[in-house]
């Protein structure tokens, strides 16, 4: 099988429910049209970081070959393999998960 | 088996109470940091053989296989050196130092950069079928990096910025903010634990990290704990906050509180994250004992884990370099 569709629900029973993040830009990074969106438990930070990147590429503030970098609550950039619902859960601000992103290394 | 020979007697050998411990009044052994199980546990090593991708050989001869004995708690970019070193004439001409398209793998799973190589091993071949298995033989590849399973590498800045910040997210759930990183580690702190992990010198990398490491059960606010298995593509890190006897008891009750925080068992966290792996049953001698649902392993450091170990001794004493404790979940 495919490891990067490998499942077991026995180890982690996924659904469709999804949690609130904030995106907040840091120094030159460009504000988003929408700062807050709703991401599903089962998705894994990869997708935040692709959807911002995607969305400032849109607007023409982020080139493709340009660093961005993803954090949470201003203290470190998790690993992309994490999963949002583990974030969620061990992270959360008042029932949101807050991230901020920069086009250069911010907090050590 | 020499590792779990040292944890029976754990609290016997060279231990010595962590520092800030002293102004507690209740001690413990569970209070105590083992520093020759934490040294044994840097010597760790596993015997791995690589070979290189026969599709990318760009010469007649095949490479001989490389032998090398690598480090449980470090990282693939430690023995990628001599990787490189034995393979770079065979590679393809068009692939000089393109980091970020190296990759290992074993039996068709690409294995990752940023994950201790002991927590992919234990995860992936666990402890039965080690012998057969052993020297781990894995295979190496300058290009097809698999995008989106494995984090690209990107040289010694990719290995840098991913430890630096996994550092920071366990001490985040454990102390409830990554602070003390980012207002007192200085550069030369820094440097010297990456210089630590690139030449797996323990002495440079625990200076540093024994202060990060080292805390009272009474300073943490939650356990830092991933858990990896080789049945799902992601790995599971669960929310476990440390109650405070202040929160389990009301100010005016004079019943002593129940449950020690320190008594919290690795068990008590599994059954209570994974209700579907494992479940209480009453055994012949009338004791309630977890029981484990399916064949699987439980495996912390290359040793079949004790359901009964404090989680706080095992954070304190088994962690790996970026001070998470890592459970792997070997399905047979």
């Amino acid at each position: 099988m495919d490891p990067k569709q490998q499942t077991d629900p026995d180890f982690i029973d996924d659904n469709d429910d999804g949690i609130e993040i904030s995106l907040n830009a840091v120094g030159k990074a460009s504000k988003l049209k929408t700062s807050k969106i709703k991401v599903k438990r089962k998705h894994t930070f990869q997708n935040v970081i692709t959807f911002v990147r995607t969305q400032l590429e849109k607007g023409q503030a982020l080139k493709p070959d340009q660093s961005l970098f993803l954090y949470i609550n201003s203290q470190f950039a998790p690993s992309p393999n994490e999963r949002i619902n583990d974030l969620f859960e061990c992270f959360k601000t008042q029932n949101m998960l807050i991230v901020n992103y920069s086009i250069t290394e911010a907090w050590g | 088996m020499e590792q779990s020979q040292l944890l029976s007697q754990s609290s016997v050998i060279n231990t010595h109470p962590i520092p800030q411990a002293a102004r507690f009044e209740r001690l413990d052994a569970a209070d105590a940091v083992n520093l020759e199980l934490r040294r044994k546990l840097w010597e760790g090593l596993l015997p791995v053989k690589v070979d290189l991708a026969l599709n990318e050989i760009n010469s007649s001869e095949t490479p001989r296989s490389l032998y090398i004995m690598a480090p449980r708690e470090n990282y693939f970019f430690y023995i990628l050196n001599e990787v490189k070193w034995l393979f770079d004439s065979y590679r393809p001409t068009d692939k000089v130092d393109a980091y970020d398209e190296m990759w290992f793998e074993f039996n068709n799973t690409p294995l990752k950069w940023n994950v201790p190589i002991g927590v992919q091993f234990d995860a992936l071949v666990g402890i039965a079928m080690k012998q057969r298995d052993l020297p781990w033989c894995l295979t190496f590849h300058y290009r097809g990096f698999p995008e989106e399973q494995v984090l690209k590498l990107e040289g010694l800045n990719f290995f840098k910025f991913h430890f630096i910040n996994a550092l920071k997210e366990s001490h985040s759930l454990r102390m409830g903010s990554a602070q003390e990183i980012l207002a007192n580690m200085q550069k030369k702190d820094e440097t010297r634990m990456i210089d630590g992990l690139r030449k797996h010198n323990y002495e440079n990398f625990w200076e540093i990290n024994q202060n990060l490491c080292d805390k009272h059960i009474t300073e943490l606010k939650k356990y830092a704990l991933r858990v990896f298995t080789n049945v799902h593509h992601t790995y599971v890190q669960p929310n476990i906050e440390i109650l405070k006897p202040q929160d389990a008891q009301s100010q005016d009750s004079e019943e002593p509180v129940s449950q020690n925080p320190s008594s919290l068992t690795l068990g008590d966290v599994l059954l209570e994250t994974f209700p579907r792996l494992f479940e209480s049953v009453l055994n012949d001698s009338g004791e309630v004992e977890l029981a484990k649902k399916r064949n699987f392993e439980v495996i912390v450091q290359g040793v079949e884990a004790d359901m009964n170990t404090p989680l706080y001794w095992l954070q304190l004493n088994m962690s790996y370099l970026d001070n998470f404790l890592y459970v792997c979940l070997h399905f047979l």
